[in-house]
């Protein structure tokens, strides 16, 4: 590899940011390449001591992504960081995709629980009302009095769990995002 | 040597560095890869991090006979960062020194 193939592996991996930032980038590594061959260096002692460019690129790209997310809540956001940080290296993947499937499963279990103990609360007071017209089989509640008191158990539950995971949703992504920050600074890879 | 001593350091090292006085890009680098052996390239991305978030600034100067270089000066936010990280670390070195050596934490006094 020479220089200007460095810097084109650098510049297509980058593709992602925007066009201000790539130049930036491209800019401190054009000074290094300056300052090393005024120091006597040749162009490929300069390459081997920098390391691949498109693991280079990987981190500047995980950077940003990460950025982006924490200025913007989103779903695509966090789930770009997510995989922009696990493209960094296999660490990443045990630490990062295993934490983040198991809260998001975590966080979608106990919505749809929810979603599912409020509509089971309005089928009972449904089949109160509507009789024998729902093929739901009530016989141990006996009385109307024991519907009721049922349905609004379930509904209350249910929407309990939705709206706690609404409220906390926030608070979760916010720590997730430091969380990625956190591997980004003891993971970022390319050591030799 | 581990990887994973490296990289959780790296951070302490360019800020101490810029504690003794503002470098550009690559002297930065030098500076550290002559002490440490690790990929060079992996220094800029993460100096970048570093600027957004606060804790350098960054100004032209002239080079004798060139164009003008890109120096990194440390921030009141980055001294701060600095202290707190290089404590973190010497304590850490201290504990890790006692059980590699044996010794129990009262006997340093």
């Amino acid at each position: 590899m020479n220089r200007n193939e460095f810097m084109r592996n650098l510049n297509n991996s980058l593709g992602s940011l925007n066009p201000k930032e790539i130049k930036e980038i491209l800019y401190d590594y054009d000074e290094h390449f300056k300052a090393a061959l005024e120091e006597g260096k040749n162009e490929q002692e300069i390459i081997d001591d920098l390391g691949d460019p498109v693991t280079i690129a990987r981190m500047y790209v995980a950077d940003s992504y990460i950025k982006k997310a924490s200025r913007e809540q989103s779903g695509t956001n966090i789930l770009r960081a997510v995989f922009a940080t696990i493209g960094l290296g296999f660490f990443n993947l045990a630490f990062v995709l295993g934490p983040f499937v198991g809260l998001a499963a975590v966080l979608f279990a106990i919505v749809t629980t929810g979603a599912s103990l409020a509509a089971a609360g309005v089928i009972v007071l449904l089949k109160l009302t509507l009789g024998e017209i729902l093929p739901v089989n009530m016989e141990l509640l006996g009385s109307p009095v024991g519907h009721v008191a049922l349905s609004i158990s379930l509904i209350s539950l249910g929407l309990i769990m939705v709206l706690v995971i609404a409220a906390t949703t926030k608070f979760i992504y916010r720590l997730f995002v430091r969380y990625l920050k956190w591997n980004i600074q003891f993971i970022q890879g390319g050591s030799k | 040597m581990n990887v994973q001593f490296k990289k959780g350091v790296l951070e302490l090292c360019v800020l101490a560095v810029l504690e003794e006085k503002d470098c550009y890009g690559y002297e930065l680098v030098h500076t550290i890869s002559e002490n440490i052996h690790i990929s060079e390239g992996t220094i800029y991305p993460l100096m970048r991090r570093l600027s957004q978030e606060g804790y350098f600034t960054t100004y032209l100067k002239e080079s004798s006979g060139g164009p003008p270089r890109k120096y990194y000066r440390l921030t009141d936010v980055g001294r701060k960062e600095l202290d707190r990280q290089r404590s973190e670390w010497l304590e850490f070195m201290q504990g890790v020194r006692n059980i590699i050596e044996r010794r129990q934490p009262d006997e340093q006094e």
